[in-house]
């Protein structure tokens, strides 16, 4: 009996054991949770940190410092803020595109070494009015927005790239690619406006694509979902489905690399009588033409947004890997070839252009 | 004891040591070819349980410390087993050093680590004091419990491999050979020895099995390291302290409950290390329990080890230190994983001999 209680008793003592875990616990109601952290160069130091915290009656709460570190910054808007401020649930980091030039490897090192900061977050890079674009608000803003943007299971659509930290984080550090950020600036009906993407060298910003040039950049690498592209005046397709095939080869030149696409659309929209064929034609015609400019534009910057490294990987040796960026890559020599296949027109019939053609003539003999 | 009950645990301990000491180590210690510097070390691990399960076998009814004390006296055992103790409480320590770091960095920032290392070290008492049938049952509950966290953290990272990282895949010159790190994983096969511990009558497993069990870890083994390096590349992977954790982070899934996925992978490897951690404290008390002081009760010899592992774990001051004393009793580790094995065989067919004479 003595012994039982006696047992009870140290059990119940040993649960005050658990208390050590509420030291220095916060209540959640003071707490900033900034959803949004912009970097840009300060007036006089070097960073200026501008925190976008949403509060409960759907506005959207700005605190700015500058200072030599980000995290120094971060430290004196804590000091002036009124709650604690904490950074788990940082979604987006906006980097200026002054910042970018220079190279963001710093930037990116303070937010994977942050152990407060989610390696999930995205990074993108503020192309205009950097003040401007962070304290844009449009009315009702439901604080997510400025994430929903580049969800993939809200807003995103292939014509915007998208990049996470960690992404931006492995792809600095490796030998076999480099990255492409997405581009934007205050919009004047939705919150941001899509620029394009920024192609950087290692973390430096060497060049842009322009939107256009983004949903290629996409479809090379395999994110095309739900893509829209124009063929020609009133005719566009939606991609259902697209196959990028490598054909990989070391010459004595260098790298050769033979890219294969083919492209499964539906027409959304043709003018009246214009057969599938033709469309078909157009498109990889058109496309092949993009693509090799595009090519040629982020070949020229030395950069290999595209991640071409990667796929010469399993035929090269170390040696060579490591010398990619800075021996190979620059001799790549790389054609693309897209083939289109057309799946159906929704809701028409495909019309073949023989029967167009009777259809033509018809109409002739009328007249 | 049911022979499913000890494969359980012979599973877990692996598993602890695996995501405690292994991924980053095997990517520190060769930058190509990867699986062949583990397939070696699990083929050593098989050729070492083959040559301990086959000289315990000549001693039925015997552990490793009856077998020592009758062949080769007192002072033999001790010359042959004091080594393991000082190995087994050293990969306690760090064990739980590493384990309460990472909680620190992941889940309780503020906590300061001598608040957490008690915690951990109160519920590593309390195992060790209940014995080792006690933890053997326990981990029954363990394996339902965490290993479909395991599962979870370890796959949920499928999403952003890159399959094109596992090259280049063959390394002809077998360079972690020469790397330390590659050594340190030896104290991940300290995880068999407590199959000597208990005696052959109530440890109704075989060889066989074992391999089986074996084979399963190896699967464990290539998935600690290669999904960390899929998603983010030898190159940035070999700088990262928890490869597994940060993999587990890149997820973005808005329809988990929790938004912080790196929790699961964090309480499921600190779960099994709490488990890890009271089979060597009951493992290396009962050892000294038995060379040294056998009259005095063991639960005041588990008392008194875990209190110095307590303060040992406060001694270390950062992960630099750590790693080198992990350094230190791998080299500990190396003589008790091969040498202990090769002694009890090596007793074992003399014993054989002396019997059929």
């Amino acid at each position: 009996m003595k012994v039982g209680f006696a047992r009870t008793c140290t059990l119940t003592l040993s649960l005050v054991l658990l208390l050590t875990g509420c030291w220095d616990t916060k209540d959640i109601n003071k707490h900033y949770l900034p959803a949004v952290m912009g970097i840009g160069k300060g007036d006089s130091q070097k960073y200026k940190v501008i925190l976008q915290i949403p509060i409960a009656n759907e506005k959207t709460q700005i605190l700015e410092k500058e200072a030599e570190s980000i995290s120094k910054a971060i430290d004196l808007i804590r000091t002036d803020s009124e709650k604690s401020i904490d950074l788990v649930h940082l979604r987006l980091m906006l980097i200026d595109i002054q910042l970018a030039q220079d190279g963001i490897g710093d930037i990116i090192n303070f937010a994977v070494r942050a152990n407060d900061i989610s390696i999930k977050g995205l990074v993108s890079i503020v192309d205009g009015d950097f003040d401007k674009t962070l304290y844009h608000q449009i009315s009702p803003t439901p604080e997510v927005s400025s994430y929903d943007f580049f969800s993939e299971e809200a807003g995103w659509t292939p014509n915007q790239s998208i990049l996470r930290i960690w992404e931006a984080y492995r792809n600095q550090e490796s030998l076999s690619e480099d990255m492409g950020i997405p581009m934007l600036k205050d919009g004047k009906q939705t919150l941001f406006t899509f620029k394009g993407t920024a192609v950087m060298r290692k973390d430096r910003l060497v060049g842009s694509l322009n939107q256009e040039e983004t949903l290629l950049y996409n479809l090379f690498k395999g994110k095309y979902t739900g893509g829209t592209i124009e063929v020609a005046k009133n005719t566009s397709v939606l991609i259902e489905h697209a196959k990028v095939n490598h054909h990989t080869k070391w010459t004595e030149q260098g790298p050769f690399l033979q890219t294969d696409i083919q492209l499964n659309v539906v027409v959304t929209e043709s003018p009246h009588g214009k057969s599938a064929d033709i469309i078909e034609k157009d498109l990889s015609e058109k496309l092949s033409k993009q693509f090799d400019q595009t090519w040629k534009k982020i070949h020229s910057l030395k950069a290999d947004a595209l991640g071409i490294g990667l796929i010469f990987r399993p035929q090269s040796k170390e040696e060579k890997i490591k010398e990619w960026k800075t021996v190979w890559f620059p001799k790549l020599v790389q054609k693309i070839d897209v083939k289109v296949n057309i799946l159906n027109e929704i809701y028409f019939k495909e019309k073949s252009s023989k029967q167009n053609e009777g259809d033509m003539l018809k109409r002739g003999t009328k007249l | 004891m049911n022979k499913y009950l000890l494969l359980t645990i012979f599973l877990l301990l692996h598993l602890a040591a695996i995501f405690t000491f292994f991924p980053d180590r095997i990517i520190a210690s060769t930058s190509k070819g990867h699986w062949e510097a583990i397939t070696l070390i699990f083929m050593l691990e098989i050729v070492f349980i083959w040559f301990y399960m086959n000289g315990l076998s000549k001693f039925p009814g015997e552990t490793i410390v009856d077998i020592c004390l009758r062949t080769i006296g007192r002072w033999g055992a001790c010359v042959l087993l004091l080594p393991l103790v000082v190995f087994l409480m050293g990969q306690m320590v760090l064990l739980i050093y590493y384990q309460t770091s990472q909680i620190r960095a992941v889940l309780l920032q503020s906590t300061p680590t001598a608040a957490t290392t008690f915690l951990f070290l109160v519920l590593c008492f309390y195992g060790a004091w209940k014995g080792l049938a006690a933890l053997i049952h326990a981990s029954i509950g363990l394996f339902v419990l965490f290993i479909p966290f395991i599962l979870f953290s370890m796959l949920i990272g499928i999403k952003n491999f890159n399959f094109n990282y596992i090259f280049p895949v063959w390394d002809g010159t077998f360079s972690f050979l020469h790397h330390a790190d590659f050594y340190i994983c030896f104290t991940i096969l300290s995880s068999f020895l407590f199959l000597g511990m208990i005696p052959q009558k109530e440890r109704p497993v075989r060889f066989g099995r074992l391999a089986v069990g074996l084979g399963v870890v190896y699967v464990f083994g290539m998935g600690s390291v290669y999904i960390p390096l899929l998603v983010f590349g030898q190159e940035s992977a070999v700088l990262l302290q928890y490869p597994m954790l940060m993999a587990s982070d890149t997820i973005d899934l808005e329809w988990v409950v929790f938004d912080w996925l790196p929790s699961f992978s964090v309480v499921s490897s600190s779960g099994l290390a709490v488990l890890m951690a009271s089979v060597l404290l009951w493992m290396s008390s009962s050892l000294l329990h038995q060379l040294l002081v056998p009259k005095l009760n063991i639960k005041w010899m588990v008392s008194m080890l875990s209190l110095l592992v307590y303060i040992l774990c406060l001694f270390i001051p950062n992960i630099e230190v750590m790693n080198r004393y992990l350094q230190l009793n791998a080299f500990v580790s190396l003589f008790c994983v091969i040498g202990l094995p090769m002694m009890i065989f090596i007793l074992g067919r003399w014993r054989g001999k002396k019997v059929s004479t």
